[in-house]
């Protein structure tokens, strides 16, 4: 098979991926304005999640890791979704009760930290730095396809998925429910007064957002079939920003171009190019300047992003002026 | 018999050492406008605030249409149709102004997670129905024509009337306002009074924070005066004129100027 479909394919799958990444923070951060500094953290929950669930028994490898029960992959996803959101929960029901939002990033970058600490640091969790690996591809001990053909199979998985979440992801910012968490975004406390309860709006936006977050996460340990701490390191939180913001906030199609632009072109197709040999380290600290130099320019001269939010219409029957126009 | 709709029993707030309401007490009659005056720092925002739940009540009692409200949080005020507005207009700036008044109306079923993600025709079709009540409001308070805009881009004036058709959008039982006709013109001042006897007539308890006491006089049953966080006098407004406490308080030079014209 030739190098470039491969290669090709890969990005699509990463593609797909980051979409429903950027989908989920936009429910969170987008739509419903709860600055989750912290996203990347659902993802790995979810990563680490759906692949000790997928997993044989840890001592049939030479990794140590919890659980290992050998379930099939979308049984392991959907249980990813639930406990990332269960954790969102969790940390949404502190943090988002009382707290401010400069107050509530700084408790989601600190809740961030201490959980990737926890997990790159204690080896029996999810086999710490060394990551965990050997998560088998989902289907394939019923498909039995080669890698190549396999991975052309996980192009249609993961499309399958995307579009559904994508779906999903439509009709909650299209809904009544969705204009609620938009009306908590713009003043929180009018939204209350007009019998809004946001905690619990926003809770319900954040374990939306962290389902998604993790979902991306199974999708990603079962495509490569392995995760280390390096992979999700807390400044990739912004990275999903930086296409969230220069895609456009609260706008579904926003965030797919967002999606591409930004995680695929500029991080993952910019891994294939040459490396300085003198300093390996230099193409990556350079693709983090350009991101942030990019958010920097967006919110300037385009702070609504490439797509900004749609501007809701009524396009059904307007009023039937049977009685002439009101004098004002 | 009167039938208070909103009963406000020794009511106390204090901001650390300052006393904002000090031992407040008063009724509000169902289908009256009554209005609330007072000089600068009287306490009548705090009060609406703490009725409104927006400040939570610890220090006495609010009972609204007969359920205990002191202390609850203000969304459950506001789903018992108790509805403040807000002394500087505070539109959703990014929501139309169609939206504004969508988002308000109380029990959608839309809004639940399951009909969100499984049954969405439901909260098409209950916006329908809302979108034609909504439409019937913003013709009403003049705002028709900007529907589709974006309520941030509104002016001043528009932006008091959006807030009152918001509020009424939210089907109150109580519209609390606090300075309705704060900073607007006077041609929109007669208007805005013509909508809020239009409410009353409806059956709909206003109590209004308000200093343009012509439109007070003209407008509202009862005056309920505060003054350094007490209630000082209530009466119908001709009758506090000759108060001798609520002229030092409060209306002095207007009490000249008015028995002058």
């Amino acid at each position: 098979m030739d190098q470039l479909g491969y290669y090709l394919a890969t990005l699509v799958v990463y593609f797909f991926i980051y979409n429903i990444l950027v989908w989920g923070l936009n429910i969170q951060f987008g739509v419903a304005g709860i600055l989750d500094f912290t996203y990347i953290t659902f993802f790995a929950i979810g990563a680490y999640t759906a692949g000790v669930l997928t997993n044989g028994p840890a001592s049939a490898t030479n990794q140590h890791y919890i659980l290992g029960l050998n379930w099939p992959f979308l049984v392991a996803m959907c249980v990813a979704a639930g406990v990332s959101a269960l954790a969102g929960l969790a940390l949404g029901g502190v943090a988002l009760r009382r707290l401010r939002s400069d107050y509530l990033a700084i408790v989601m970058v600190s809740v961030g930290t201490i959980v990737f600490d926890l997990i790159a640091n204690n080896p029996n969790l999810f086999n710490g730095n060394d990551g965990l690996g050997g998560v088998p591809s989902p289907f394939n001990d019923l498909l039995q396809l080669d890698p190549n053909t396999y991975l052309y199979f996980f192009v249609a998985f993961s499309a399958v998925i995307m579009v559904a979440l994508g779906l999903l992801a439509h009709r909650l910012t299209s809904s009544p429910l969705g204009r609620s968490m938009r009306a908590i975004r713009e003043d929180l406390e009018v939204a209350e007064a007009f019998g809004k309860n946001s905690t619990r709006i926003r809770l319900i936006a954040m374990m939306i957002g962290c389902a998604y977050a993790a979902i991306g996460g199974a999708l990603l340990i079962a495509f490569i079939s392995a995760i280390s701490p390096s992979g999700w390191l807390p400044p990739e939180t912004f990275v999903i920003f930086a296409a969230l913001l220069i895609g456009g906030r609260a706008n579904n199609l926003g965030a797919v171009i967002g999606a591409l632009l930004i995680p695929v072109v500029f991080v993952e197709a910019t891994r294939f190019l040459p490396k300085w040999p003198s300093n390996p380290e230099l193409g990556a600290a350079l693709r983090n300047m350009a991101i942030g130099g990019l958010i920097i320019v967006t919110l300037w001269f385009r702070p609504q992003g490439l797509f900004p939010e749609r501007r809701w219409r009524w396009k059904g029957p307007l009023l039937a002026r049977t009685h002439g126009s009101p004098d004002a | 018999m009167p039938d208070s709709v909103l009963a406000i029993d020794h009511v106390s707030h204090s901001f650390g050492g300052l006393k904002a309401v000090d031992d407040c007490s008063f009724t509000v009659e169902r289908g009256t406008i009554t209005a609330l005056i007072g000089p600068n720092g009287a306490g009548k925002t705090t009060l609406v605030n703490l009725v409104s739940g927006a400040i939570a009540c610890r220090k006495g009692s609010i009972v609204f249409d007969g359920h205990a409200i002191s202390g609850r949080p203000s969304y459950q005020i506001a789903q018992r149709r108790l509805i403040r507005s807000f002394q500087i207009s505070r539109e959703l700036g990014s929501l139309t102004v169609l939206e504004n008044l969508l988002v308000v109306v109380p029990d959608q079923r839309g809004e639940s997670l399951f009909n969100t993600f499984f049954r969405p025709k439901i909260g098409r079709e209950e916006t329908r129905i809302n979108v034609a009540k909504a439409l019937g409001v913003l013709e009403t308070f003049s705002l028709y024509a900007q529907r589709d805009e974006y309520a941030k881009n509104l002016s001043g004036g528009q932006k008091r009337l959006l807030e009152l058709a918001r509020a009424v959008m939210a089907k109150p039982k109580l519209l609390l306002l606090d300075e309705p006709m704060a900073s607007i013109n006077p041609a929109l001042v007669a208007q805005i009074s013509l909508h809020l006897r239009e409410l009353r007539d409806r059956g709909i308890t206003l109590l209004m924070v308000e200093h343009n006491l012509e439109a007070v006089d003209e407008l509202c049953d009862d005056v309920v005066v505060m003054a350094e966080g007490r209630v000082l006098a209530r009466g119908r407004l001709s009758d506090l004129r000759r108060n001798e406490q609520v002229v030092r308080a409060y209306l002095g030079g207007m009490l000249v100027n008015s028995s002058a014209s």
